[in-house]
């Protein structure tokens, strides 16, 4: 050990205890008091309810239930029994959604599609095997309303009756149906498809990442911005350009399409462009014939990478992007 | 029976009037916010819930080398993915940490700008005043690149105040 005096031991923190926020303090003691056995188990997903849920009018909602937990496979999550045996409101899960009902209340103007004379909402129900779903509805005593068929618009769909009168359209999508062909079967039908500036589903995008793309030698591959403080640049280009950070602790970028990029944890306010090359130590040999140096190559999880000066004093970077991140 | 009948519970509860100051002192005097401290705080005091119900002894001593695993873990994430950086680091030249003073007084805006292994490194070795080899230690590295982590974390602090200062020395 060095016996020279160490100018960082002026760095010495104080001990002294410091109080924290009495809000803190008193939510932790809280927190220490109700929750020790929710430690050893993990915290139950929140019970999570759609923007929007239907509400069906029923004229005999107890044997719906049952209708629906038999054809649909339905949860009953809740029921409200009023004194004259009517059911005030009830609860049901299908798959990922929340449905509710209750029965006809015609004193405050809820009447069903019996009384009605019919209905004029039906309920899309997409399930993974339509003709299962078709079958066990009809067995379970709906009525066929459509027989299935395979939809121009990528569907292979059937569309059943309850005996309280609702309307089921029960589907399963065409495995491969594509919006071009969306498109071209639409208009062959009469129809000019039309689509909005949103993505369709939420898997439409989980299945095409933006950030792959195909590189050729030359095409800018990652940048980095370098910033002190990765969450304060995080709060700073998420309010001027928009960037969404997939994680509060790592600057990569997750909305911008390929080129991807990242505002980094570094101590100066520069950039690194990294450059797509085919082969990188044949790429860092031209950098040196060229009069400028390189550090010979690292090789990570994203690919191999070489930092590099140029004969003028520009850094840049050269990579070979890892085949998950190239198409 | 509610869970404060227990006696571990309790004891630890007893305990956290006198201790929660101290942690959080700790926690609070390393931390890039006070918000990360609470954080932190949280943690070790839930980790110490566990112990003693398991039938462990904690005390204050305890709870603030907990604190001090909770910080190092906390860097640790905030680092993730920062290999590219480091490696450039590692690239560079050792310099002889010179001997001028260093002021305490702005050790928290210096701190704030390093990367998250520099200011480990400086934390657990300066404000914590722990021996090199316990620092290695607490972060997974050998004693010699611990050393050198050290003196990059170093020159790293001088630089970070030197700019922070905005001016030349």
């Amino acid at each position: 050990m060095s016996t020279t005096p160490d100018a960082f031991d002026a760095l010495r923190a104080a001990t002294s205890p410091i109080a924290p926020p009495a809000a803190f303090a008193g939510q932790l003691r809280q927190q220490l008091t109700i929750t020790p056995d929710a430690l050893e188990q993990p915290m139950p997903e929140p019970d999570t309810i759609n923007t929007v849920t239907p509400y069906l009018v029923v004229d005999g909602a107890a044997a719906a239930i049952e209708f629906y937990v038999a054809a649909f496979g339905a949860v009953e999550s809740s029921r409200l029994v009023g004194d004259d045996g009517r059911i005030g409101h009830a609860e049901l899960i299908i798959g990922n959604s929340h449905l509710m009902m209750a029965d006809e209340y015609p004193e405050v103007g809820a009447i069903s599609p019996t009384t009605r004379g019919g209905t004029s909402t039906s309920f899309s129900l997409t399930v993974a095997d339509v003709d299962a779903v078709f079958a066990r509805a009809i067995a379970a005593g709906a009525t066929e309303v459509r027989p299935i068929a395979e939809q121009f618009y990528g569907q292979r769909q059937g569309a059943v009756r309850d005996a309280w009168g609702h309307q089921w359209s029960i589907s399963s999508p065409i495995a491969g149906f594509t919006d071009e062909q969306y498109a071209a079967n639409s208009s062959a039908s009469g129809f000019e498809l039309q689509q909005g500036a949103a993505p369709a589903t939420a898997s439409d995008t989980a299945s095409v990442d933006h950030q792959l793309k195909h590189y050729d030698q030359g095409d800018l591959y990652y940048f980095t911005l370098h910033t002190p403080d990765v969450h304060k640049a995080q709060t700073f280009y998420g309010a001027v350009l928009g960037w969404t950070f997939d994680d509060p602790d790592n600057g990569h970028i997750g909305n911008i399409s390929a080129p991807p990029g990242s505002a980094h944890g570094a101590a100066s306010g520069t950039t690194d462009l990294y450059f797509v090359v085919d082969d990188i130590h044949a790429a860092v040999a031209r950098v040196r014939e060229m009069g400028g140096t390189a550090e010979e190559p690292v090789f990570y999880d994203s690919g191999a990478a070489a930092t590099c000066v140029d004969n003028q004093g520009t850094r840049f970077l050269l990579s070979v992007p890892a085949d998950k991140y190239r198409r | 029976m509610s869970p404060n009948d227990e006696p571990s519970v309790s004891t630890l509860l007893h305990l956290y009037d006198e201790a929660l100051p101290h942690v959080y002192g700790y926690l609070v005097r390393r931390c890039d916010s006070a918000a990360t401290a609470e954080d932190l705080t949280a943690e070790t005091f839930l980790a110490a819930l566990t112990a003693s119900r398991s039938g462990g002894e904690v005390n204050v001593p305890w709870l603030i080398g907990t604190a001090r695993h909770k910080l190092v873990d906390h860097w640790r994430r905030s680092g993730r993915n920062q290999r590219l950086l480091e490696e450039l680091w590692e690239g560079t030249e050792l310099q002889v940490d010179s001997n001028e003073p260093v002021d305490a007084l702005q050790v928290h805006g210096v701190l704030d700008r390093l990367l998250p292994h520099h200011r480990a490194a400086l934390t657990l070795r300066y404000l914590d005043g722990l021996p090199v080899d316990q620092v290695a230690v607490l972060l997974e590295r050998s004693l010699h690149a611990t050393e050198s982590l050290l003196m990059r974390a170093k020159t790293a602090y001088r630089q970070a105040a030197t700019e922070l200062t905005g001016g030349t020395r």
